[in-house]
């Protein structure tokens, strides 16, 4: 029997098996595992032994091994929606409702599978950079498993949404490849075992949802707020992978299997990886004081809106505390940290939904609330709250998508999302206002919806903790915001005389209210089938998240207690708020208002004008567009860098080298001295001409003096043609060069000497350097019978150091276009 | 230009060219051994076209190329990189030099992806030399 159970705890919960028994004995109050364990027994079998024969039963005992097989379906279940992204612009050629079946095939047969069990418990494992030890891991758990269904599950809502609301329009195929392109991200985000592989999926999900805010790329805002997005999540990203790397650091590994081995919480970094990793999901899961991009993101179409802040980009960084939390929780650094950021965040989010009238702000501020709640709960680091967290991060999904969407269906319809100018839309749009209907129940926490269910648990696990006041506190008063939210956009807007913002609206069509209608019905369906999807969906998810295999029931009537009361006071003062809607909105507009000024935005606005115009001044003070001031510039930094080992070395090791003078060479060095001298005093064109020529020329004897045929061809050759080039470039020069000013005069002898002088030293010291013979002496022994030349000079640049060649001659060549392009530039210029 | 150049550069010049082209292939082939090299044979063939251009102005020179000096450019940089590439297509690491001997009028000549990587050098240096003197010549006075 026993053995049974340990069995079948194993293949649901291979993870969750494992990491308990690496956990500290003390981790958990003995109180809450008397609560929750003894029923388990029971209830994991009854839950889990039907399935017995099901698809998990495959996995038996190789769960964890790196089995090909497995490591496909996983691999496929990633890629694919890279591969519909890419070939979605054939897709959107396909005409009529066949296009809306065609884009959802995929997404919907994903989604179909991972609810019959497809893939749970395995593992792949794909080799990346092997040298680094760095692979992409991906593992289907409970939690991973809850988070693919949401994402597959609303995504393919999402397309057939998509490919009714841009109809006809061709960039509807760009948006759809992005769409396809950020729910392969999100899919890899959250199935990654491997700090790395998480990292590059996570950055995948903001460079794509940049691409979606920034979708309507003419409008100056959703330019400006896609960049706000990016940014604050891109930074987040960096913090988290500071944070996950530190870890990483102190376990010896970044697979999440090694991370979770180490004993973080006696560290002493732990602080700081907490730090960097709730600051990571804080800027995801836009969390105050980061919340600001989220309503700002409102400038994406709706169909992204609805996919990326209901059920997908912004949960990721729930996702994230809710992956570490079996490691890093239970400390009070960790819950003092959730529940107050969550706590903020969730009032912040009620409050500001009630000042706007932008029916998509408001959402998305209300999201903001949610995320909080769902902080707070993983903070409260409790199995009831885990259970919460599970349930509320179904339920929210299953409401906050049919609502953006119909508000998507309104302005489709209405042209204006404008709540002040709407009302009586129920009877030109009924399919919708069902949906919105559904989603305001949902968004209300009205049983017998499932976020009813997860609402109740959440204030049952707030008042059990340590930290009942402020949890319960901001959960009820959250819970009233949202259901005057729910009012204000779920009746408001559809009762009354009919008032459209102007145009004659009619009913969407199906693609548009279908899939919506689906899922807010799925967000009722779920409630009423709560045991079912409590023990498939939820209780696995809450089992990652608690770290323990825990059994999952709920309940609609749990007695006269407390969080009915704070339900019910919640929806009274919801009501009452949004019958007063229209003053409560001023008042609340202008506190916020005044909030505003100090608030965070206002420091990311300043911060990023700050550096634009830094980087502004920097340009024009670096790219003056002046020739010899560049030249200047380059000398004397080349100069400085040249004198900086000098210096480091005092000047030692310097001394000129020991050989005898013979009278050629000082004769060789006199002309490069006279003609060096001549052409920087002459006036002449020509005479300066000739006198470069004899200096170079003057190089290339000392080169044949010293044996060294190779450079003194090519001095010899590259003279030559500088010569020819300055004679082309004659024309252009001044007829008499004009003496410069005395001032003038003097900076550039001094540059000249500078450079000239600290060259030589360089030289000198360079040539006293023993190390170089070694390496040319290994170079001259090899040549011949590696490389099979005979000349040094040759077999180095073309074979020894062909890279640096390559280097060089993409320089060159780079330069010569630079050339070309300044010589044509301006003659077309001056043409014009 | 402003004047036409003289009677001298004008005569010997196009009878020069060749031979120019030729000393340029010399100095490239010998350079495994010799002084000389993609480099040096690259600057040799660019004053072949300079000088060109210094007498018949940019157009002669133009012609005398065939090709935009940015073709050259470009088809440099590639098969220098090509033939660096190329050994990772054989299993070996990066730039390692790969030779073969073919039998060319009755004598065996070793040719290798080093060869290849000058030539690549030798086209970059023609296609900027020659780039940066049209543009000059070309130039309004």
């Amino acid at each position: 029997m026993a053995s049974m159970r340990a069995q079948s705890l194993r293949r649901h919960y291979p993870d969750q098996v494992r990491r308990v028994s690496l956990r500290p004995a003390e981790r958990r109050p003995p109180r809450a595992l008397a609560i929750i364990v003894p029923p388990l027994r029971e209830r994991v079998k009854r839950c889990f032994g039907r399935r017995g024969g099901g698809p998990g039963s495959a996995t038996v005992g190789r769960v964890f091994q790196p089995d090909r097989e497995l490591a496909v379906e996983l691999i496929v279940l990633v890629g694919a929606p890279f591969v519909a992204g890419a070939a979605s612009p054939l897709l959107w050629r396909i005409p009529g409702v066949a296009r809306a079946s065609a884009l959802a095939a995929l997404p919907t047969a994903a989604f179909v599978w991972l609810l019959a069990g497809g893939a749970s418990g395995t593992r792949a494992d794909l080799p990346w950079a092997t040298e680094l030890g760095i692979r992409f891991v991906f593992e289907l758990d409970g939690l991973s498993r809850l988070f693919a269904i949401l994402i597959t599950g609303v995504g393919a809502v999402v397309v057939v949404y998509t490919s009714g609301y841009f109809g006809q329009r061709r960039d509807g195929a760009w948006f759809t490849a992005a769409i396809f392109a950020f729910m392969g991200s999100m899919l890899g985000a959250v199935t990654a075992a491997n700090v790395l592989t998480l990292y590059v999926f996570w950055e995948l999900t903001s460079l794509t949802s940049y691409a979606l805010i920034g979708f309507r790329h003419e409008d100056v805002r959703a330019r400006d707020s896609a960049l706000q997005a990016l940014f604050v999540t891109t930074a987040g990203g960096l913090a988290m992978l500071a944070g996950l790397v530190l870890w990483g650091h102190v376990a010896g590994g970044y697979d999440f299997d090694t991370l979770f081995e180490a004993d973080l919480r006696s560290h002493g970094w732990y602080p700081a990886v907490v730090g960097l990793i709730v600051a990571g999901a804080a800027t995801k899961s836009a969390q105050v004081p980061f919340h600001f991009w989220l309503p700002n993101a409102m400038a994406a179409p709706t169909p992204a809106s609805a996919y990326l802040h209901s059920a997908t980009m912004v949960k990721l960084g729930v996702y994230l505390l809710a992956r570490v939390a079996p490691a890093l929780g239970g400390t009070t650094v960790w819950t003092a940290a959730l529940v107050c950021v969550g706590s903020v965040t969730v009032v912040a989010g009620a409050f500001l939904a009630l000042t706007t009238i932008d029916a998509k702000r408001l959402l998305a501020f209300t999201t903001v609330g949610a995320l909080g709640a769902m902080v707070l709960l993983i903070g409260l680091d409790s199995p009831a709250a885990a259970k919460a967290v599970a349930a509320f991060l179904l339920a929210h999904a299953l409401y906050k998508a049919p609502l953006f969407l119909a508000v998507g269906a309104i302005e489709h319809e209405t042209g204006t999302r404008d709540l002040s100018k709407l009302s009586g839309l129920a009877r030109t749009m009924p399919a919708t206002f069902a949906v919105a209907v559904l989603g305001a129940a949902g968004m209300g926490g009205l049983p017998p919806m499932l976020a009813f269910l997860a609402k109740e648990a959440g204030l049952e696990a707030a008042r059990d903790s340590a930290w009942a006041q402020l949890a319960f506190g901001a959960l009820a008063v959250g819970g009233a915001g949202f259901a005057a939210a729910a009012v204000i956009v779920g009746i408001r807007p559809w009762a009354g005389p009919v008032r459209t913002g102007g145009t004659a609206a009619h009913e969407a069509p199906p693609s548009m209210w279908a899939g919506p209608l689906l899922l807010a019905g799925a967000g009722a369906a779920a409630g009423l089938l709560h045991p079912e999807v409590a023990s498939r969906l939820i209780a696995p998810a809450a089992s990652a998240i608690a770290g323990e295999p825990l059994a999952v029931r709920f309940g609609y009537w749990h007695g006269w207690n407390p969080p009915l009361a704070a339900t019910a006071a919640g929806l009274a003062a919801g009501g009452a708020l949004a019958v007063w809607w229209s003053e409560v909105r001023r008042t609340a507009a202008a506190v916020a208002g005044w909030v505003g000024t100090l608030g965070p935005e206002r420091w990311y606005w300043l911060w990023l004008d700050g550096t634009r115009r830094t980087a502004a001044a920097t340009a024009r003070t670096l790219q003056h567009g002046k020739l010899r001031w560049y030249l200047a510039t380059s000398l004397a930094a080349g100069a400085g860098l040249a004198a900086l080992p000098i210096i480091g070395a005092r000047g030692e090791g310097l001394r000129l080298p020991a050989a005898e003078w013979r009278a050629y060479e000082l004769a060789v060095c006199a002309l490069i001295g006279v003609a060096a001298v001549g052409a920087a005093a002459t006036r002449d064109r020509v005479f300066a001409i000739v006198c470069l020529g004899a200096v170079g020329l003057g190089t290339a004897l000392v080169y044949v003096i010293f044996s060294a045929p190779d450079l003194a061809l090519t001095q010899l050759l590259v003279d030559t043609l500088a010569v020819i080039v300055l004679v082309l470039a004659y024309y252009h020069f001044p007829r008499a060069l004009p003496w410069p000013r005395p001032g003038a005069l003097l900076r550039d002898a001094a540059l000249a000497t500078a450079v000239g002088g600290f060259v030589t030293l360089l030289l000198l010291g360079a040539s006293a350097e023993a190390a170089q013979e070694r390496v040319s002496a290994v170079f001259a022994e090899r040549s011949l019978s590696e490389a099979f030349g005979r000349n040094v000079v040759n077999v180095i640049l073309v074979d020894f150091r062909a890279l640096d060649t390559l280097g060089e001659v993409t320089v060159l060549a780079a330069a010569a276009l630079g050339v070309y392009g300044l010589l044509k530039l301006r003659r077309a210029r001056d043409e014009e | 230009m402003r004047t036409r150049a003289s009677l001298i550069l004008r005569t010997t010049i196009p009878a020069l060219l060749p031979l120019f082209l030729v000393f340029s292939v010399f100095i490239f082939l010998r350079g495994h051994n010799e002084p000389g090299g993609g480099f040096s044979a690259g600057l040799v063939a660019s004053a072949a076209f300079a000088l060109m251009t210094v007498a018949f102005g940019p157009d002669a020179g133009r012609r005398a190329l065939g090709l935009q000096p940015q073709v050259y450019l470009g088809a440099g940089i590639l098969l220098s990189g090509a033939s660096l590439l190329m050994p990772l297509a054989a299993g070996k690491p990066m730039g390692e030099g790969m030779w073969t001997t073919l039998s060319l009028l009755g004598r065996e000549v070793k040719v290798g992806t080093p060869l290849a990587f000058d030539l690549g050098v030798l086209l970059v240096v023609v296609g900027t030399a020659s780039g940066i003197v049209f543009a000059l010549a070309e130039e309004r006075d």
